[in-house]
């Protein structure tokens, strides 16, 4: 409705000139009155009845513009096409030409909306022209983004990609581009906050007016593209949920669910209505293998949204969840039809065939994903994974080096790419992939200085600290694996897998009476491995071979109890 | 050794009453029941001292919290056993008492719900605390922004405990008691975590008399309860009337395997307070060892009348039945023992025996491990743990353990024995001789080693003998053999013993002194040899004839 009110004034100077036709002035003016009062309180066709009147009476561009808008809320798309067409009026007014193209795309005709919009490559420098042709930033910015709409629908995410950037050239408040731009399907994360930078900085100087606002909205920004920045504060917004997002965003990325958990929880209790949140909300809680929860918000978006493509997905997430793929990949399926615009669905249809090693459908998913969001780096990460489930290796490497290079700060590809080498038996090189991944987990930390790590980042970190013990164990660098064990054992001290193979190290270096304790606490986790039984065997026997062990506790009786 | 205790005197000192006074209250704010009443226990056994006029203060900040209806509201949720609920409604409240109190409910819930997943599951591997990672955590956060006071560090360090991260732990707990050295049960854990003397004598701990209390215990549960005893008694001087110490001393004495004496002290303890249970179940094991039926019983009788359902009385029960042979019944008692408190050692240990009594190792060895992952100190368990791998005739494990036994007491005969005969098993002769050698030395009551020794380098000459190069050897090893023989006839005779050993001994000894021409030796062993029936007499009467021709010979 901003269009509305944004031709009030214009029209209102209109209406005071003397009119062409002969109706009374005022009769126009009452009509039109009563049309916007109608009009805010939802009360449209009453509201379109005096448009219509209105456009019958003076047919202007106005008010033929603010009577199809009137149809286009009511869904009335075609005749909202209509009435614009046969004026002539989207090749002369540019609104009319957005309204039209609004029209055309909720139709699905993407491309008569496209052959309207134009979608000739433009000029770096042609923005500055556009504005001068005195036509406001806003209508170019909603153009251009209603442009990278169609082409997102019609899987062209690299055209997307530059109509999006120019919507948010032509205005920096456009948040709409700001955000297609920051959620990483399109533009890598790094990428993106560059661009967003480079856009501000070249941005012309704010009128007085706006000053405030450019100064926050750049700051919003950074604090979204930078998860060092920090998040804006003044003036004191309580409990907004863009803020709040941003505070859960960087919770989910440094693994720390139970705080993201948290926010995600606040956002939904000030507007349980919220859609923007749940992705973010039904990963942590899958993250967290929160079942119930999962359950319990799947069935109240079924009732309160049936309509909404993130239902399904939250009903799918369940099934996933519980152990029934099938069921899952169903529900997945219905919200890519229903928005084919979300990753996690798309990724998700890939996990439910993966856990049902159908490979070759999983591979499907995943790259549709990787195609429709080339800023995400996760399909090739799980692309590189399922290759590696199918053996072909080197395929996987080169996946997985995509991925590690798209995003320089997750360090699971690495991770991953260590595995390789280790299986390829190269575990020198599988060594270094590992301590990169470490080396990525720290640096993930330094943001996070004095705070704890939680459960999940532990176990994450854990499994790298493990696998690079493991390689330094095969390289006979013993010390150092026996270093690294501890220090995974201190992460999870439970792990049985962790204590026998830090046994092994203990046994490998001679200190059998370390290796049987590592061995005996393997076994109390997991009494029933033949694995460990028999390596405690081995290192009892060997403990009789090597040297005569009843001397060594008869020359020194008072230091005999550490044995 | 050098006992420090030093620190004892300042007990004397009238301040220690309002010190103490002052500790009760801060670990009943905190839920610590436990400390709190061994600490009030300690208290009231210190000498009353009338010229003490200063009146005891409650610390302002306890004051605050009795004030607060939030606190009030948890701690009264918290001693009804409602953990969750008081850790939930103890949220807001920030400051580090209540913190304590919130994490402390926490680990209790989670202890409880262990527990509950325990009842409900089959099956060999243990539920887990769930809480204790998202515990660590907290505390972690909390140690590196330095918000942590001596409880909360008691806390960090009892929940790195529990995950098995023990350098840490007893560093947290040091930290903890070098701040609050009155908190009794971190003393107990701290003990658990001490692995040897060095760690338990070099803790970063300044000198205190709770930390000669605490030398005093940790000595007592390894081989030095002699040491244990001296202190308790220099103790006792400056606190006579408390029954805490006197328990330690009967139990010092119970290590130190003087059964009478500690027996003497046991019934005077009893005597003095009839409702006191403390050491019932060390003493049911005196009464057991020394088969006094009587005893035990009205023993049972009164424990079972002060309390049925405490630990104590549960494990004198079992004693009772297992002296009474019946092995069920007993076992139901140490199960009920177990069921009331996790890590109630002796329960894990007696139940081991009881299993072992009823051939089931599998169960035996579970006991075993137990008690040893409660305390990997308690030599007991281990013996045990090699008595069952015996009877599996797994000699390499029976080996392990026997050796953990020994080193755990290393001055034990009967460990010795234990290590030798594995070896023997495993025909570790050389190695098998040693340990006989070293019980030998540990005076080895039972008589076991020396006639294993005689056999033993009996066959190791056997050997060299075959083995021409050891030729040199065999005299060596022969007169070894002589030497063990003799001694352990001579040791048979004073107990008036007699049986295949002796008759062993004899024979091999008459042959020996012939080889060596000592005819008058031999034919003394000779002679002795024919009481023995069911020897081949052939045998002898052909010796002795050929020891007459030698004499003709002469």
């Amino acid at each position: 409705m901003r269009e509305h009110t944004m031709q009030q004034s214009p029209h209102q100077s209109n209406a005071n000139n003397p009119p062409s036709s002969s109706t009374p002035a005022s009769l126009l003016a009452s009509f039109h009155q009563k049309l916007s009062i109608y009009n805010q309180l939802g009360m449209h066709h009453t509201a379109l009845f005096y448009a219509d009147k209105a456009s019958s009476i003076s047919p202007t561009p106005h008010h033929l513009i603010t009577h199809a808008r009137l149809h286009f809320s009511l869904a009335n798309y075609r005749r909202a096409l209509h009435i614009l067409q046969s004026n002539h009026l989207p090749s002369q007014h540019q609104t009319a030409t957005l309204l039209a193209a609004q029209c055309y795309f909720q139709l699905n005709d993407y491309d008569a909306c496209l052959a309207l919009l134009g979608d000739e490559q433009p000029v770096d420098t042609a923005i500055s022209a556009l504005t001068l042709r005195g036509a406001p930033r806003e209508l170019h910015a909603a153009l251009c983004v209603l442009r990278a709409r169609v082409h997102q629908r019609l899987q062209n995410p690299h055209c997307a990609l530059m109509w999006y950037k120019r919507a948010f050239r032509c205005d920096i408040f456009c948040v709409d581009a700001f955000h297609a731009l920051a959620n990483a399907a399109l533009l890598p994360k790094p990428e993106a906050a560059d661009f967003v930078r480079h856009a501000l900085s070249d941005a012309p100087s704010p009128s007085h007016a706006h000053t405030l606002a450019t100064n926050w909205i750049s700051s919003y920004y950074a604090a979204s593209t930078n998860k060092h920045a920090p998040i804006p504060s003044s003036p004191p917004m309580s409990a907004n949920l863009d803020l709040t997002m941003l505070a859960a965003l960087r919770s989910f990325d440094a693994l720390d669910f139970p705080t993201c958990v948290h926010h995600c929880r606040a956002i939904l209790r000030n507007d349980p209505h919220e859609n923007t949140i749940l992705p973010l909300y039904l990963a942590t809680l899958v993250e967290l293998h929160e079942h119930h929860e999962l359950f319990i918000t799947a069935h109240e978006l079924v009732d309160n949204a049936p309509k909404s493509a993130i239902t399904w997905l939250a009903v799918g997430y369940y099934y996933l969840a519980c152990g029934k793929p099938e069921l899952g990949r169903r529900f997945f399926r219905k919200c890519t039809a229903m928005d084919m615009q979300i990753p996690q669905a798309w990724i998700a249809i890939g996990h439910a065939f993966a856990a049902q090693d159908e490979s070759d459908q999983a591979m499907a998913a995943y790259r549709t994903a990787a195609r429709l969001f080339p800023g995400l780096h996760q399909p090739q990460l799980f692309m590189g994974m399922e290759y590696v489930r199918q053996g072909s290796l080197s395929q996987a490497v080169t996946m997985l080096q995509h991925a590690a290079d798209a995003c320089a700060t997750d360090p699971a590809p690495i991770h991953e790419l260590g595995v390789i080498a280790y299986r390829m038996g190269d575990h020198s090189n599988a060594a270094n992939y590992f301590n990169n991944a470490l080396r990525r987990w720290q640096a993930g930390d330094a943001s996070r200085e004095l705070c704890g790590t939680s459960g999940r980042r532990a176990e994450a970190e854990e499994a790298t600290l493990v696998n690079l013990a493991h390689c330094y164990r095969r390289l006979h660098d013993y010390h150092r694996a026996k270093q690294c064990y501890q220090k995974a054992l201190a992460l999870r001290p439970r792990s049985a897998s962790t204590c026998g193979a830090l046994g092994m190290t203990l046994h490998a270096m001679s200190d059998l009476d370390g290796a049987i304790a590592m061995y005996h606490r393997a076994l109390r986790s997991s009494p029933e491995d033949v694995n460990f039984s028999h390596l405690l065997e081995r290192a009892l026997q060997d403990m009789l071979l090597m040297k005569p062990t009843g001397s060594m506790s008869l020359s020194e009786p008072s230091t005999a109890m550490s044995l | 050794m050098e006992l420090e205790t030093a620190e004892l005197e300042s007990l004397r000192n009238p301040d220690v009453r309002n010190v103490l006074l002052d500790a009760i209250h801060q670990l009943n704010a905190r839920g610590l029941v436990q400390s709190a009443t061994w600490a009030s226990e300690l208290l009231n056994s210190l000498p009353t001292d009338d010229l003490s006029d200063s009146v005891p203060q409650i610390d302002p900040s306890i004051l605050q919290h009795m004030q607060n209806p939030t606190y009030v509201l948890a701690k009264s949720f918290f001693d009804s056993r409602q953990y969750g609920r008081a850790a939930s409604s103890l949220k807001p409240l920030q400051t580090p008492l209540a913190r304590f109190l919130r994490m402390y409910a926490t680990y209790l819930d989670g202890e409880r719900r262990k527990e509950e997943e325990r009842q409900e599951q089959e099956g060999w591997v243990l539920p887990v605390n769930s809480k204790l990672d998202g515990l660590r955590h907290e505390l972690k956060r909390l140690a590196n922004q330095s918000k942590m006071d001596a409880h909360l560090w008691y806390m960090y360090g009892v929940v790195l405990q529990r995950l098995q991260i023990k350098d840490e732990a007893s560093h947290a707990l040091q930290k903890s008691l070098s701040m609050f050295p009155y908190n009794w049960g971190a003393w107990l854990e701290l003990s658990r975590l001490c692995e040897t003397r060095d760690a338990a004598e070099n803790l970063d701990i300044d000198n205190h008399w709770m930390k000669t209390l605490f030398t005093a215990h940790f000595l007592n549960e390894t081989d030095a309860a002699d040491h244990s005893h001296a202190i308790y008694e220099r103790v006792l001087e400056v606190l006579p009337d408390s029954l805490y110490v006197k328990t330690q001393l009967a139990l010092a004495l119970y290590n130190m395997r003087k059964f009478d004496e500690a027996q003497q002290l046991y019934e005077e303890i009893f005597a003095t307070d009839l409702k006191y249970m403390e050491g019932a179940d060390i003493y049911s094991n005196i009464l057991y060892v020394k088969e006094d039926r009587v005893q035990l019983s009205m023993l049972a009788n009164r424990c079972m009348k002060t309390d049925k359902f405490r630990l104590q009385t549960c494990c004198v029960i079992g004693n009772y039945y297992s002296l009474r042979g019946q092995h069920d019944q007993a076992l139901a008692y140490f199960r009920r023992a177990l069921k009331l408190n996790r890590n109630y050692l002796s329960a894990w240990t007696l139940m081991g025996h009881e299993y072992m009594e009823m051939k089931n190792t599998a169960a035996a060895v579970e006991a075993y491990r137990r008690a040893v992952d409660i305390n990997p100190k308690d030599f007991r368990a281990w013996y045990g743990l090699g008595q069952t791998y015996e009877l599996l005739t797994m000699p390499l494990y029976t080996l392990y353990y026997y050796q953990k036994a020994a080193a755990l007491r290393p001055n034990d005969a009967r460990m010795w024995c234990a290590v030798g005969q594995t070896l023997q098993e495993l025909k570790r002769w050389d190695e098998a001789i040693r340990c006989y050698e070293r019980a030998v030395g540990c005076d080895d009551q039972e008589g076991l080693a020396l006639g294993k020794l005689g056999y033993l380098y009996n066959r190791m000459a056997q050997e060299a003998q075959k083995d021409g190069r050891q030729h040199e050897k065999v005299g060596f090893y022969m007169d070894q053999a002589a030497k063990y023989y003799t001694a352990n006839l001579a040791m048979r005779d004073e107990e008036k013993l007699g049986g295949e050993e002796t008759a062993q001994a004899l024979r091999f000894l008459a042959e020996h002194w012939v080889l060596k021409n000592d005819l008058v030796k031999a034919k003394e062993y000779g002679i002795r040899l024919l009481d023995f029936p069911g020897h081949d007499k052939d045998f002898v009467k052909t010796m002795l004839r050929q020891i007459h021709s030698m004499e003709g010979h002469e």
